[in-house]
């Protein structure tokens, strides 16, 4: 997807586009081929991956640790 | 970026239970150290007090050491009790990456005892400060947008 087609119904200037494609492009979210005079972007979701990851592993924690809770207040709180 | 707000993305972990017990109980649990050590972590230094500053010991991972330091932001007895929750280095990707977040217990009497919520709150985007201190309110549609393209036209 170029600039162009992603200026066109998205109510953001191109400039604006650009700029944004840079910074998603530092943080590894998307990624670009240039092809002749024009350059295609994708996105690349992997990089949300690390932040998936550390999520994932605190919702797992907690999970575990109500049921621990409850274990725990069914014991001393008869 | 003039006039558009600079916000940057964050994600919460919500967990919301009822227990059949009451208000003053659950809030025991939460806050005895001795108890804390029996469900969530033994921690050291803690007192539900506001201000006051603790830590947990966690797995360590590359340059961090594992330790959680937090710090009571409110402890109102058989209400709600809220804690920072900071550890992890920026060296690290994944499990001990840089975590700068809060954690919420919420207690609810109900009819069948007590409701307790969690929120861990603030999970940003590691090592991507500089993309999303630089990004107005306008990116996520953006992404949206390339994400939906991307999943539909193997020719991008």
């Amino acid at each position: 997807m170029t600039v162009g087609e992603l200026t066109d119904g998205s109510g953001v200037t191109q400039g604006a586009i650009s700029q944004h494609l840079k910074h998603l492009k530092q943080a590894g979210l998307v990624a670009e081929r240039p092809a002749g005079r024009k350059v295609y972007y994708r996105a690349t979701p992997d990089g949300l991956q690390p932040l998936a990851d550390w999520i994932c592993h605190y919702d797992v924690f907690w999970r575990d640790r109500f049921n621990a809770l409850r274990s725990l207040l069914k014991e001393i709180d008869q | 970026m003039n006039g558009v707000s600079l916000k940057s993305e964050t994600k919460d972990i919500v967990v919301d239970e009822t227990f059949p017990h009451s208000a003053a109980s659950l809030w025991r649990a939460l806050t005895t150290p001795e108890l804390m050590g029996r469900w969530l972590m033994t921690p050291a230094d803690f007192e539900p007090i506001q201000g006051k500053r603790f830590t947990y010991q966690t797995t360590a991972k590359g340059q961090w050491d594992g330790q959680i330091n937090c710090e009571v932001l409110e402890a109102v007895p058989n209400e709600r009790l809220s804690f920072s929750w900071k550890g992890g280095h920026e060296t690290n990707e994944g499990y001990g990456s840089r975590l700068e977040t809060t954690v919420t217990f919420t207690i609810t009497p109900t009819e069948e005892g007590s409701r307790l919520q969690l929120v861990h709150a603030g999970f940003e985007l590691p090592k991507n400060e500089v993309a999303f201190t630089g990004m107005g309110s306008g990116w996520p549609d953006v992404l949206r947008k390339i994400g939906a393209v991307a999943g539909t036209n193997e020719a991008l």
